[in-house]
C-alpha cells in the first residue's frame, strides 16, 4: 500500500541515522531547555545528559544546577500554542519546521540539503508541481518520491513499482518515466550510490560534491535538465 | 507440583493469549505484496518466529486490493504466528495511527484532559489531537470496523485452515491511557487525574454515575443516601471509578464484536504502552524537535519503569502489558548501546510479568546479531517460567491511569519493582502470589470488594483499608463485624491502625497517614505482610530487578541507565553465592571457578546502558514457604469439613468447626 507520508522512508532517505552522543562524549555541554509553569519546571530536555532532576525547581535553582550550561525557558502555555498551531499541517516535517520557526530558529538550518534547496529560490523558477525521484544504491526499495507544491514537500512515499516480467534491471528512464505519467507531474531523478550520499547529506556544501559525482558519472541525473544543473552548479559554487 | 506452582499455571491459561515476549512488529501496509513475503523470510532467517502487526482502520477502509487477507495468507503459509492488533494505537506509521480523518475533524470528537486541553500525540508520521473515545460516531464506526475485520478473518481461516492455527487477534488499551495532562505527567509519568473530560465524556458521566448510583447498596440507609455519592466532594473519586469502568467496558465490548462470527482464530487483550507517543514525553519530544538533538533515554527508561508497575485487566483476565519501540522517532535516535538497554529493560520488566517488547522490524534487524540471539534467549526463559517476576503487594487504585495515593510511591520505594498497581480488587482474585494488599483512600468499597478482598486475605495474607468515607453502608457493616471481632490490636505508630486476625490472613485498617508518617507505616505493612527487603544497592543510580527462577534461587538483574560506568555494593540480607547467569544457564548450577566466595555485600562495575545479570543463591524462602503452608492447610481444612459434612450428619458448619478440629 503507497503511503502519502511514509515517514520510514523519508528518515531513511533525509534524516540519515547519526548516532548519539550520550555515550561517545558526555563531556559536552549542549544548550538545555526547560518547560516552566508557575514558576516550576515542569519538563526539561538537554541532548546527552539527563536533566530530570530539574524537574519541579524553580528557575534559580535550575541556573545553579546548569552551571554555565545555555539555558532556554519556555512557559508551558507557549509550548501548547506551537503545538496546538501544528496540529492542521499535513505532516510531521512540515510540522516539525513550524515548531523551529516558532522557536525563532530560521530558515533551514539543520535540514537536509536537498529539502533546503526545493523550499528556497528554486521555487520560483521550478514548477509549481513536480517530483524528485531518488534512487540508491539502484535499488527500488530504497528509493523515494518527494512531490513538491508550490515550494513546499507535498508528499512522500517508496514508489509502487509494477511486477517485472522478465529479470531484467529497469533503466532509470522507465521508472521516471512511470512516475511521471503517473503522478502527472514533472519528475527529476536523481541515482546514486548510498556511501555518496550519506557523505553528502553530511557535508557542509554536498552541491560540490554532487557536481562532481555527476561529472564523472558515479551519479546520475534522470533526464538530465540543463536548467536544472545551472541551477545545481550557482548552489554549489556561489552558495546560492 | 507446589500450590504456587499450580496458581503461576493457571494464572498463564487465564491471564494471556500466550504471545512470546519478543514480538516483531512487521505492518503489512508498509509492503507491497511482491515484497512483503521476501521480508518475511528475510526475518525468518534471523531467527524470528512471531511477527505481529497493527491493523490501522484507515488501512481496512480502504484497502481495496485486500492486502490484510493476503498478508495473513502469506504468513500462514510460512508458518509464521502472526499478531494482529486491532484498537487503534498511538505510535503506528500510518497517518493519524489509522483514524479516519473525518472522525478528528470535528472538534466535539476530540479528547480533553483534565485541564480541558486536548491531548496530542507527538510522534511522526504527523502530530495530531487524540479522539474522544466516548464519541458516539468513533464507537459506531468502530463497531463496524470490528465487525469487519471478524468477517474478513473468518472467510479467511475458512479458506485457509493454518490460518486458525497461527493467528491471533488482539485488543490493545487504545487511547484510554493517553487522556493525561503532559503538564502532570511531565512531572511523574502518570501524575494528575487522568480520564476524558470532552462534553461526550462528561454526558457520559453523568448517565453512568446515576446509573450506578441508584443501585440499592448506595441507597441504604435511606434513598437520600445515594446523593451523597453523587455531590461534588466525591466527584474525584466517582470520575475514577468511571474512567476505569469504561475503559473496561470498551474493551470488553470490542473483544465480543471480534467474537461474533464465531471463527475460530484465538483473540484476546493487551495492553501497549509506546513511552514515545506518551503525553509523559511529549514536551521532551518537542524539545527534542526543536533541538534537533538526540532522545532521553533516562525519561524513555523511566516510563517503562511506571508502564511496569501497572497491572491491567479486562474481563475478568490480566492483560499482558508490552512496551512498543518504534522505528518513528526517539528511539531510533539513539546509540545501539541505548536501544538495547531499552529493549533488554522492557523485555525484563515486562516478559517476567507475562508481557515483552514489540519492537520494530527495521529496528530489530539494525541491532546486533549476537544482542538478537541473547535478548531471544531471555524471552525464551522468561516465557518458559524459568525466571518470573512475583507480585508481592498490590495497591489497588479505582483507576490506573490516574496518579495513585502517596501510600504507593513509600509501597514502590521500599519494595521495588515486586509491587504492582492495580485498579480492582477483582485483581487480587488473580494475584495469589501477593502477601499484601493495600487499598487507596480514593477506592469506592462495594460490599462485593470488601467480600473479595477479606476472602483473599484469609488464606495467609495482608489486606491494608483505608478509613474513609468510602465505604457504602453494608461494606462498613461487614468490615465492622470483622474488626470487632476478638484478637485485634489496635497500634500507634504516628499513624493509628487496627489489626485484625481474619483465619490464616489480617485486616489491617488504618488512618490515611501524613505525608512524614509514610515511610514507617509502610515499612510496618511490609513487615507485618512478611516482605523481606532482598538486596539493595549502595548507588541510587543502580536498578535492581529481582526475579524468582524456578528452582528456588534468585535472578538478579542491575541495570545502570546512565552514560556512566557505575561501581556499586549490592547489599543482601544473608550470606549468598553470586555467579553470572550465563554461566548457570550453561550448566544449571553455579560452576565453582565463576562463584564468588559467600558473602551479604557484593562490590561490582556496571558499565554504561549496562545489563548485569546474576545468578544468587542462598537467600532463604522462609516467607514463601510458610505462606505456601498457610494457603495449603486452608485448602485440606476447607476438604475436610465438606468431607465431613457429606459424611457425618447433623454437623453444620455453623459449629465451632476450630474446636472440632483441635
Amino acid at each position: 500500500m503507497e503511503l502519502n507520508y511514509d515517514w520510514k522512508s523519508f528518515q531513511r532517505i533525509f534524516i540519515p541515522k547519526k548516532r548519539s552522543s550520550v555515550l561517545a562524549n558526555t563531556s559536552i555541554s549542549a544548550k538545555a531547555f526547560v518547560v516552566m509553569e508557575g514558576g516550576c519546571a515542569i519538563s526539561a530536555y538537554c541532548d546527552g545528559s539527563d536533566v530530570s532532576g530539574w524537574t519541579g525547581k524553580n528557575e534559580d535553582t535550575i541556573r545553579t544546577l546548569a552551571g554555565n550550561r545555555e539555558l532556554t525557558f519556555i512557559e508551558r502555555p507557549e509550548l501548547d500554542s506551537w503545538l496546538a498551531s501544528c496540529k492542521d499541517l499535513p505532516h510531521f516535517h512540515s510540522q516539525r519546521r513550524a515548531l523551529r520557526r516558532k522557536h525563532g530558529i530560521a530558515g533551514n538550518e539543520g535540514w537536509h540539503f536537498l529539502l533546503d534547496a526545493t523550499n528556497s529560490w528554486w521555487g520560483r523558477i521550478l514548477p509549481s508541481n513536480y517530483g524528485i525521484f531518488i534512487m540508491l544504491d539502484n535499488n527500488e526499495d530504497n528509493s523515494i518520491l518527494a512531490i513538491i507544491r508550490r515550494g513546499e514537500l507535498h508528499t512522500f512515499h517508496k514508489p509502487d513499482f509494477p511486477a517485472q516480467k522478465t529479470d531484467r534491471q529497469r533503466h532509470p528512464s522507465e521508472l521516471v518515466k512511470f512516475l511521471s505519467d503517473k503522478y502527472a507531474v514533472p519528475v527529476q531523478g536523481l541515482m546514486a550510490k548510498q556511501e555518496d550520499w550519506d557523505c553528502w547529506s553530511s557535508d557542509s556544501n554536498p552541491w560540490r560534491l554532487i557536481a562532481k559525482a555527476v561529472r564523472s558519472s558515479r551519479a546520475r541525473m534522470v533526464p538530465l535538465r540543463w536548467p536544472i544543473a545551472i541551477m545545481m552548479s550557482f548552489r554549489a559554487f556561489f552558495g546560492l | 507440583m507446589t500450590i504456587l506452582a499450580r496458581h503461576a499455571i493457571l494464572l498463564r491459561m487465564v491471564g494471556d493469549a500466550g504471545l512470546q515476549p519478543v514480538q516483531i512488529v512487521l505492518n503489512y501496509w508498509e509492503y507491497n505484496a511482491r515484497t512483503v513475503a521476501n521480508r518475511i523470510d528475510e526475518l525468518l532467517r534471523s531467527g524470528v518466529s512471531s511477527l505481529c502487526t497493527f491493523v490501522p482502520w484507515q488501512a481496512v477502509e480502504s484497502d481495496i486490493s485486500h492486502s490484510l487477507v493476503k498478508f495473513i495468507n502469506i504468513a500462514a503459509e510460512k508458518g509464521v504466528n502472526l499478531t494482529l492488533i486491532l484498537t487503534p494505537e498511538p505510535g503506528i506509521h500510518f497517518h493519524n495511527s489509522g483514524i479516519p480523518r473525518d472522525l478528528l475533524a470535528r472538534p466535539e470528537g476530540i479528547a480533553k484532559q483534565f485541564h480541558d486541553e486536548p491531548v496530542s500525540c507527538v510522534l511522526p508520521p504527523n502530530i495530531f489531537q487524540v479522539p474522544s473515545l466516548f464519541s458516539p460516531e468513533f464507537t459506531k464506526r468502530f463497531s463496524g470496523f470490528l465487525s469487519r475485520v471478524d468477517a474478513m478473518i473468518a472467510e479467511v481461516s475458512r479458506s485457509n485452515p493454518a490460518v486458525s492455527r497461527s493467528v491471533t487477534a488482539m485488543i490493545g488499551g487504545s487511547f484510554w491511557k493517553m487522556y493525561r495532562s503532559a503538564a502532570a505527567s511531565g512531572m511523574h509519568s502518570f501524575g494528575g487525574p487522568a480520564g476524558d473530560h470532552s462534553n461526550c465524556a462528561s454526558l457520559a458521566f453523568r448517565q453512568r454515575i446515576e446509573q450506578f448510583f441508584s443501585q440499592r447498596e448506595f441507597a441504604d440507609p435511606s434513598p437520600a443516601a445515594a446523593n451523597r455519592w453523587k455531590s461534588r466532594q466525591l466527584e474525584h473519586a466517582s470520575r475514577k471509578w468511571f474512567n476505569q469502568h469504561s475503559e473496561e467496558f470498551f474493551r470488553t465490548r470490542s473483544l465480543q464484536c471480534l467474537r461474533r462470527s464465531e471463527s475460530c482464530i484465538r483473540t484476546g487483550q493487551m495492553e501497549i504502552h509506546t513511552p514515545e507517543a506518551d503525553p509523559a514525553y511529549a514536551y521532551s519530544e518537542l524539545l527534542r524537535v526543536i533541538s534537533g538533538g538526540n532522545a532521553d533515554l533516562g525519561r524513555l527508561s523511566s516510563m517503562v519503569d511506571h508502564a511496569a508497575e501497572r497491572m491491567s485487566h479486562a474481563g475478568g483476565n490480566e492483560a499482558p502489558s508490552f512496551v512498543h519501540l518504534t522505528g518513528l522517532g526517539p528511539f531510533r535516535s539513539l546509540a545501539d548501546a541505548e536501544k538495547q538497554f531499552l529493549v533488554l529493560k522492557s523485555l525484563i520488566l515486562m516478559g517476567s510479568r507475562g508481557g515483552g517488547v514489540l519492537i520494530d522490524d527495521c529496528e530489530w534487524l539494525g541491532l546486533s546479531q549476537l544482542f538478537r540471539a541473547r535478548a531471544e534467549a531471555l524471552g525464551r526463559t522468561l516465557f518458559d517460567g524459568t525466571l518470573k517476576m512475583r507480585t508481592k503487594a498490590l495497591y489497588v487504585v479505582p483507576h490506573l491511569w490516574s496518579a495513585p495515593g502517596k501510600l504507593w510511591n513509600e509501597l514502590a520505594a521500599q519494595s521495588g519493582a515486586t509491587a504492582r498497581i492495580a485498579a480492582n480488587p477483582e485483581s487480587a482474585a488473580l494475584s495469589l502470589d501477593a502477601s499484601l494488599l493495600v487499598a487507596d483512600p480514593d477506592l469506592i468499597i462495594t460490599q462485593d470488594a470488601i467480600s473479595r478482598i477479606i476472602e483473599w486475605a484469609r488464606g495467609g495474607r495482608l489486606a491494608a483499608l483505608p478509613r474513609t468515607a468510602l465505604y457504602t453502608e453494608s461494606a462498613r457493616a461487614m468490615l465492622d463485624q470483622l474488626m470487632s471481632g476478638s484478637g485485634g490490636l489496635d497500634l500507634n505508630i504516628g499513624t493509628t491502625y487496627r489489626i485484625q486476625p481474619a483465619d490464616d490472613g489480617r485486616i489491617v485498617l488504618f488512618d490515611v497517614p501524613e505525608h512524614g508518617q509514610l515511610a514507617r507505616f509502610t515499612a510496618s505493612l511490609l513487615s507485618l505482610a512478611g516482605i523481606p527487603a532482598k538486596c539493595a544497592p549502595s548507588d541510587a543510580r543502580l536498578q535492581l530487578v529481582p526475579l524468582d527462577r524456578d528452582d528456588g534461587g534468585l535472578g538478579l538483574f542491575i541495570l545502570n541507565s546512565t552514560g556512566r560506568k557505575i561501581s556499586a555494593d549490592v547489599f543482601f540480607p544473608a550470606e549468598v553465592t553470586v555467579c553470572d547467569m550465563a554461566s548457570y544457564f550453561t550448566s544449571q548450577h553455579c560452576p565453582s571457578e565463576d562463584m564468588v566466595a559467600p558473602a551479604d555485600r557484593f562490590t561490582l562495575e556496571v558499565p554504561p546502558c549496562g545489563v548485569l545479570p546474576l545468578a544468587v543463591d542462598g537467600l532463604g524462602l522462609d516467607v514463601e514457604e510458610r505462606k505456601a503452608a498457610a494457603v495449603s492447610s486452608r485448602v485440606l481444612e476447607q476438604k475436610v469439613t465438606e468431607a465431613a459434612e457429606n459424611e457425618l450428619p447433623g454437623l453444620a458448619q455453623s459449629e465451632d468447626m476450630g474446636a472440632l478440629w483441635n
